[in-house]
């Protein structure tokens, strides 16, 4: 899963929600919902071939956390 | 006012190991209208009389539904995020928008028919394969195939797809019970939910590509290509829809083998004719009350049952102590197979009122027809697992063997 990158988290995030989302970003403060999150998923399926989990998206919560979860659940596989 | 301190009305385990309708049968006798709260100063109002709840279903525009209809669903009072996109989160006037597609396309009267005789097959085709002598655990073997066959009308999918959702449904609903979840409970609630949206988004997809309205997501669709709904109010509803027909008439259908069991004698009246089946079913509905509860949030001060309810306030409508209600009922803690005039409230009431009622109810008459006319029936052996929740009354395990129908209660 380590080709999923920050910079291409904020992209998707970017695209599905047309919110000004940085890595730092608390997306779900940001108003992203459950839908944009599948929609974000979709594009991230898409690019890369991974499917990530939802809670990844939740846990994570920013572009760096969840890019950090992926990374961590990766790591203990 | 009675105000009680971490209150039990909170605690899956209560509902799960405690008498949950001894507890809110003291309170509608005693103290009908109550607060209950917990340490964290979550609060809410309780309604446990028949005429409160009632009376409170009915006026929806005080109490409003947009601020998540179960506790927790939202912490403070703060619009729940689907809120005004899908039917059980949405006021006037999203509401009625929203429920004319959906009634339109998935509980329309054809809709029902093909429902109904999709269910008794599999009802059927399941019962079929049991013998004598056979033991199963009811709750997962059998109770499924209630909401498969309505996801296989409503949602167009076969009957592998069916079970793939039921099991994502079941995980979303039942997340406090580890006989669903494992070690990490809303991981599997976030995972569950995201995944149910994908397969729905990815059926409607598949319609708008095909243009087939043949079902309630291909009608769905076809609302969305002309624009008269959003294709993420379409998916949340297609959501709503699978959630409320999956997690409910299994947990029903669950407690009604269980109820027989104990009541041979008045089963007895349904097998030889003298109770008809939409009158037993009546009375399972009302006796098993499978949403125990709906939350709301008074958007006004609402004066209901002698008290008067502040603005701001979450205020829950206790379905399962109303349906106990003396008031209504006559020997409302008793099962009366052949109960006259059953005014149950398991479904609601008003514009909010379930709006798969029609098809549960038929789901569960199917249900009662064929193991009625089956030539065997089912007696509990076990302990039967009640679900850890208080939001949804039903059994994660009911332990039973398969005896001929004349040895029921014999």
């Amino acid at each position: 899963m380590t080709e999923i990158s920050v910079g291409l988290i904020i992209d998707c995030m970017r695209k599905v929600s047309n919110r000004d989302i940085q890595a730092d970003t608390d997306i779900f403060s940001a108003g992203v919902d459950s839908l944009a999150v599948l929609r974000c998923r979709a594009l991230l399926k898409a690019q890369t071939g991974i499917k990530v989990p939802g809670h990844v998206f939740f846990g994570g919560r920013t572009p760096a956390g969840i890019a950090d979860l992926i990374g961590a659940e990766n790591a203990g596989r | 006012m009675l105000v009680v301190e971490d209150s039990p009305l909170y605690s899956a385990e209560f509902f799960a190991v405690g008498d949950p309708y001894a507890y809110l049968g003291g309170l509608r006798e005693n103290d009908p209208v109550s607060i209950h709260r917990r340490a964290d100063g979550y609060e809410f109002h309780a309604l446990t009389r028949y005429a409160d709840v009632y009376a409170a279903y009915v006026d929806h525009a005080r109490l409003s539904s947009s601020y998540g209809t179960m506790i927790d669903g939202s912490y403070r009072p703060q619009k729940d995020s689907a809120s005004g996109r899908m039917l059980i989160v949405a006021d006037q006037p999203e509401h009625t928008a929203i429920k004319r597609p959906v009634k339109a396309g998935g509980f329309n009267r054809e809709m029902l028919a093909r429902t109904g005789r999709t269910v008794r097959r599999n009802i059927r085709a399941a019962l079929e394969q049991l013998s004598v002598g056979d033991r199963l655990d009811f709750s997962t073997v059998i109770a499924p195939e209630l909401p498969k066959g309505v996801l296989e009308v409503l949602f167009g999918i076969g009957r592998e797809d069916a079970a793939a959702l039921l099991d994502a449904t079941r995980t979303m609903i039942g997340y406090r019970d580890e006989a669903y979840v494992g070690a990490s409970p809303l991981d599997s609630l976030v995972d569950a939910q995201l995944e149910v949206l994908g397969v729905i988004d990815d059926l409607i997809e598949q319609r708008l590509a095909s243009g087939s309205a043949e079902d309630m997501i291909g009608f769905l669709a076809r609302c969305v290509a002309s624009g008269e709904l959003t294709r993420d109010v379409a998916v949340l509803n297609g959501l709503n829809v699978a959630v409320g027909g999956n997690e409910t008439t299994p947990h029903t259908a669950s407690l009604t083998v269980d109820t027989i069991s104990r009541e041979p004698a008045q089963w007895r009246k349904v097998v030889d004719g003298e109770v008809s089946s939409d009158v037993a079913t009546q009375e399972f509905l009302r006796w098993t009350t499978t949403n125990s509860y709906v939350q709301r949030l008074a958007v006004a001060d609402v004066a209901i049952g002698g008290s008067v309810i502040p603005a701001g306030s979450f205020v829950t409508l206790w379905n399962m102590a109303a349906n106990r209600d003396p008031a209504v009922f006559d020997r409302p803690d008793s099962f009366v197979i052949d109960r006259a005039d059953n005014k149950q409230l398991a479904f609601g009431a008003g514009v909010h009122r379930c709006i798969g009622a029609p098809v549960a109810t038929l789901e569960i008459q199917m249900f009662v027809e064929e193991l009625a006319a089956w030539d065997k029936a089912f007696v509990v052996t076990g302990t039967p697992q009640r679900l850890h929740s208080n939001f949804m009354l039903g059994l994660t395990e009911l332990p039973v063997e398969v005896v001929k129908a004349e040895d029921l209660g014999a």
